[in-house]
């Protein structure tokens, strides 16, 4: 995965002469990195099922087929029907949707909270920010399903409330991480001249700082994109994310267990999805992350 | 060092409180409660209010939590509401099937990714390395709960060779323990070894290009010697890291395939109790999760910090 | 001894897959002591019975019935009499019994020399103790039905009298269902157990297994046949199943249906039970205070909703019939020529929504608890599914038991649910007191709401006679109503079924799907 070591940003910028935008930089060389094509490509292939279901599913995923109960494989319904006489093709193409939008509206959360408060416990530090590390200390110290687990039941299941709870569950990582860059952004020059100058205190860590930690946040998130996606699942799986009959993968994998024995593909195809998905999320992020800092620890989990 | 491990072990001591607070009043937020459990479904509403009276549970929360902080410092994690068994006891039951499964995990998992890692690392670039590099990359895509339910259809559905879930006691009928826990294990084990996998190369290639290993091969010694004695040894350090971090987390992440194949551990212990709003089993179980789960780090880091003498001079705060 | 409307219940539907006949199990009723030695012969000793099942003890409280601890009642316990399957009742720990010709005095024979587990003999102040408690214990689900007893005298201590206000024709219920403990032990149940039945209690482990030992004392000679009967709890269902091919168990209760309906083409290595009849019926509730259910047009629109064949077919597996009456067949009250009143047709559904001005559709939401037992999650979404085909919304909101319990049994604050509903298999005049699915008004716990002067009349008058022709009409005319008014409508029987492996013999159960291991021997 990727032989060759990337050059730090501020060399390459040195040898194009600084031109180019570090952005289209950190995008080319994603898409060069063989693992980040292929989860490019796994990605936006998910991105367009997610949004043209309508158009290419051949059923619509709720109607239930009386008298079509678990059918294998067949021109009717290329990947068989569920137990309620559903295309289960249908199903996993309208279940792209779920994953993709919790998997996205979870990570925005965690992004949002976590960044902002992360930033500015490290930028203010002193006892709140040791109070709202202490925080994020418990949170993480909870077995990340045992959280999904426990703010689904406080809101009720859902899809919603799925992406509310993986969302909660990312905000640690991402306050963690940026509260490391914040601390070491803290003692730069220009954060020193910015105050010097009597820049306010939120225009500081939002125009200065932030953009500083702006490419970690971005490498954790194309992690993070990969967990929420896996916790949603899990949380589909034990009937705590979205609500019959909405079609979730999770959900249809845990159904498919009663009725493995006569119909194997209920059990496989669901399963074949979400792996694609995340594998494919797994490139990706790696990618990113030697895309915009080989040299970085990774803080993910 | 004693100066180090007491400094962590005092900076443990507020998130612990926390967590306990968390954990208290999260479940109190949880809408529905176990006085009709506990009353049976058949009861009327002033039954279920006496119940709910009895077990104290209409009384503000602080002094709930205050009531159950004072049990838990002398030890008593109470009795569960559903079945009335001391929760030390149902704890102390499930405790060691969660064990046994990630210990097991743990075992299955660093057998299959010590040689595929180094292995690869040897034979960077061919056919082997690609494979085993394909090998990590399923292993850390595909979902735990879908790897057990493929696991059951091929081994206990299509071939009939191993049982489908539950777990017999190792102690009582070795044979059938062995075979139960095979599955689960597996399932657990086989994305820890992705992750480990992928760790073990990395760090062999780091080791493999250094000075010193370079210096034992010039020096004419057998490519199994440098490989043991000197770079696996060295590439081991970071890996114990590793493993003590995937070992917290091998245990709140059996929750789910505890749940697929019905083993009675710690994780299937919590959710049957949420379902049924035994809070007491609840707050009893998550915090000794979250406990080991710390304690474990804690040791990492220390065994960490006794490897490395940088590390525990130079750390400030946790 | 088969019992013909029994065999009709256990029918396969013609249009179901080929599923063959379900084995009925035989005779049901515990063997009076005379036939014990007839059946004896042919019958071989020892061995283990292991039992598991998906739900576990919550404590040693025979009164308390939710479904963990109905496989220990006939093992640990005894009654006073036992319904046989034609519902007449025979002797237990009571050898005779009489009504005064007022009806409203019981004098029971108690029978002598049976000994408790600790060795105790039984008396009549036994009786007295389990009614006291049976009236008093939070947990006893029949509490109401026991309260009817208005004293209990004991003359001597091989009598036993109940005294009742009213006339009492659900007696015979309490009889079957009052189990006799011991008082000594009684208050350490969550621990241990101590009652008069055919094993004793040596082991147990919660949320796991609990392990009897045959009792050597037991008053009916010469059983219990097996020497041990352990009971385990496998939560998960499918396991539960495989545990019964691999051999681990001999008898697995709550399978899914489909693996029942597997289980029956073995052409006799496991053998398929469906369970009590009565024990339960799958229904839909409606809340006729919420809008727009207050217009019985709409409920009745709701009725005709209910695709219960293909619910009977596709979920129930062919292994129970579609019903929309509140009795069992195999009950006096069961009336044939009822059936059919309320089918499944959109189309009568449709036209009754018109009739009600809401031809538009509306939204409403079905509850349910999918954890709760197969059937309730997968009759939510027929429903919903049938529903949108006639313009009505339904969301399914799919709740843990503790949730769903609370918003039935305490708030009341349901819109449409999925339900099941028991106390139909013993006496009918029961379950229009002791079903709260049937009772009238949200005052008795009945979360439909529904509370009609009518509905009371009949109740009543079922609950305060004798005679068993003003019985019958009285029975009747609720049927009649709870057609008309759909606040509780009935879909098909909720089974609980038993799978368990061909050498297992001599298998029973009661009312209550507690099976009567006294009886049971293995054949290997």
């Amino acid at each position: 995965m990727g032989a060759k070591r990337a050059l730090h940003p501020e060399q390459h910028a040195a040898r194009r002469g600084a031109t180019e935008s570090p952005w289209r930089r950190s995008v080319r060389r994603v898409l060069r990195n063989p693992a980040g094509g292929i989860g490019v490509s796994v990605l936006v292939f998910f991105c367009g099922v997610a949004v043209l279901a309508p158009f290419i599913s051949p059923y619509d995923p709720v109607i239930q087929y009386a008298g079509d109960e678990l059918l294998s494989p067949r021109a009717k319904y290329p990947l068989g029907t569920d137990e309620f006489g559903r295309d289960i093709l249908s199903r996993i193409l309208y279940g792209a949707r779920i994953s993709l939008s919790v998997g996205l509206i979870s990570v925005a959360i965690g992004f949002t909270f976590g960044a902002t408060s992360g930033l500015v416990a490290g930028y203010i530090g002193g006892r709140i920010d040791t109070l709202i590390n202490r925080l994020w200390d418990c949170l993480l110290a909870f077995p990340v399903i045992l959280l999904g687990i426990a703010v689904v039941l406080v809101t009720g299941p859902g899809a919603v409330n799925a992406a509310i709870a993986v969302g909660i569950s990312n905000i640690p990582i991402f306050a963690r991480l940026a509260r490391a860059c914040a601390l070491t952004e803290k003692e730069r020059d220009y954060t020193h001249a910015a105050r010097a100058l009597g820049g306010r205190q939120s225009r500081i860590v939002f125009r200065h700082l932030l953009p500083n930690a702006l490419s970690p946040l971005l490498v954790q998130s194309a992690v993070a994109m990969a967990f929420a996606v896996l916790l949603e699942a899990s949380l589909s799986f034990l009937g705590l994310g979205a609500q019959p009959p909405e079609p979730s993968w999770g959900s249809m994998l845990s159904y498919s267990r009663q009725f493995l024995r006569v119909a194997w593909w209920y059990g496989v195809f669901p399963g074949v999805a979400l792996t694609s998905l995340l594998i494919g999320l797994n490139y990706f992020s790696d990618a990113v992350r030697d895309a915009f800092d080989p040299r970085q620890i990774n803080i993910g989990r | 060092m004693w100066a180090y491990i007491l400094r962590r072990l005092f900076q443990l001591l507020p998130v612990i409180l926390l967590s306990s607070f968390l954990v208290f009043m999260l479940l109190h937020l949880v809408p529905g409660d176990p006085a009709e459990t506990v009353a049976g479904p058949d009861a009327t509403p002033d039954v279920i209010k006496a119940v709910r009276q009895k077990m104290g549970l209409d009384r503000p929360l602080l002094v709930q939590y205050g009531i159950w902080l004072g049990h838990l410092s002398r030890a008593d994690l109470g009795e569960s509401y559903i079945s009335k068994m001391p929760v030390i006891d149902l704890v102390g039951y499930a405790f060691p099937a969660t064990i046994q499964l990630s210990l097991a995990a743990l075992f299955l998992s660093l057998a299959i990714s010590l040689p595929l890692g180094v292995l690869a690392s040897l034979k960077q670039g061919s056919k082997l390395d690609l494979f085993v590099q394909g090998y990590t990359a399923l292993g850390l895509g595909v979902p735990n709960f879908w790897l057990g339910i493929l696991l059951i259809l091929v081994f206990a559905l299509l071939l009939g060779v191993l049982p489908p879930g539950g777990r017999i006691d190792p102690l009582q009928s070795p044979m059938m323990g062995l075979k139960t826990l095979i599955l689960p294990a597996l399932t657990l084990g086989i994305h820890i070894s992705a992750v480990f996998t992928r760790f073990v190369r990395a760090a062999m290639l780091e080791v493999l290009h250094e000075d010193y290993v370079r210096t034992a091969r010039s020096k004419g010694l057998q490519e199994r010697v440098v490989v043991v004695r000197h770079a696996l040894r060295s590439a081991l350090v970071p890996v114990v890291t590793v493993v003590g971090l995937q070992f917290g987390r091998l245990l709140g992440g059996a929750v789910v395939v505890e749940s697929v194949f019905a083993w009675p551990g710690v994780g299937r212990l919590i959710i049957q109790a949420v379902e049924q709003r035994d809070y007491t089993v609840v707050q009893a179980s998550l915090l000794w999760l979250v406990l080991v789960f710390l304690l474990i780090n804690l040791i990492t880091d220390i065994t960490y910090a006794f490897l490395d003498p940088r590390i525990r001079l130079t750390q400030g705060r946790g | 001894m088969r019992d013909p409307s029994r065999r009709d219940f256990l029918k396969v539907s013609a249009a179901g897959a080929s599923l063959g006949l379900l084995q009925a199990s035989g005779p049901r009723g515990l063997l009076a002591p005379g036939e014990a030695s007839a059946a004896a012969a042919g019958v071989k000793r020892g061995g283990t019975f292991t039992f598991a099942t998906t739900s576990g003890i919550q404590e040693f409280n025979p009164l308390m019935l939710i479904p963990g601890q109905y496989p220990f009642l006939r093992s640990l316990y005894n009654t006073l009499t036992h319904y046989d399957d034609q519902l007449r009742p025979q002797p237990e720990l009571a050898e005779k019994w009489d009504f005064s010709p007022d009806g409203k005095v019981l004098t029971l024979k108690l029978r002598q020399g049976v000994k408790f587990h600790s060795g105790r003999e039984f008396t009549s102040a036994d009786v007295k103790h389990s009614v006291e408690f049976g009236q008093t214990n939070e947990k006893v689900t029949m509490r109401a039905l026991y309260r009817s007893i208005k004293q209990v005298e004991t003359p001597d201590k091989a009598t036993a009298v109940f005294r009742f206000d009213n006339v009492a024709p659900a007696a015979y219920d309490i009889l079957d269902t009052l189990y006799i403990i011991d008082k000594e032990t009684i208050g350490d149940r969550n621990k241990t157990a101590v009652g008069t039945g055919p094993f004793k209690l040596e082991k147990y482990l919660p949320n796991d297994r609990a392990e009897f030992a045959a009792f050597k004392d037991y008053w009916e000679a010469g059983k219990p046949y097996v020497d041990r009967f352990v009971m385990r709890v496998i939560p998960d269902v499918s396991s539960l199943v495989l545990n019964l091919e691999s051999g681990a168990i001999d008898c697995a209760w709550q399978i899914p249906y489909l693996e029942a309906a597997r289980l029956q083409g073995t052409g006799g290595k496991y053998v398929v039970d469906a369970g009590a009849p009565g024990f339960g019926f799958f229904d839909v509730g409606i809340n006729v205070t919420v809008d727009p259910f207050q217009n019985k047009k709409v409920r009745q629109a709701i009725a005709w909703s209910i695709d219960r064949e293909r619910f009977c077919k596709t979920v129930l597996r062919g292994l129970a019939q579609p019903t929309c009456l509140m009795w069992p067949t195999h009950t006096w009250a069961y009336f044939k020529d009822l059936e059919g009143t309320i089918g499944y047709d959109l189309d009568k559904a449709r036209a009754l929504l018109k009739e009600a001005g809401l031809d538009k559709g509306f939204q409403t939401e079905i509850l349910t608890a999918s954890k709760r037992q197969v059937g309730y999650g997968e009759l939510a979404q027929i429903l919903q599914a049938d529903l949108r085909k006639i313009g009505v919304n339904a969301k399914v909101v799919d709740v843990e038991v503790a949730i769903y319990d609370n918003r039935t049994l305490v708030k009341g604050d349901i819109v449409t649910m999925i339900h099941t509903y028991g106390r139909a298999g013993r006496d009918p005049g029961s379950l229009v007191t002791g079903a709260r699915a049937w009772t009238n008004g949200f005052k008795e716990g009945n979360w439909t709401h529904f509370e009609s002067a009518e509905w009371e009349k009949w109740r009543k008058e079922l609950n305060s006679t004798l005679d068993m022709e003003k019985r019958k009409a009285a029975a009747r005319k609720l049927q009649e109503i709870a057609l008309d008014e759909c606040f509780t409508i009935s879909v098909a029987p909720s089974l609980r079924v038993f799978a368990y492996a061909g050498y297992v013999k001599g298998f029973g159960i009661d009312l209550d799907n507690s099976p009567k291991t006294a009886d049971i021997w293995l054949d290997k």
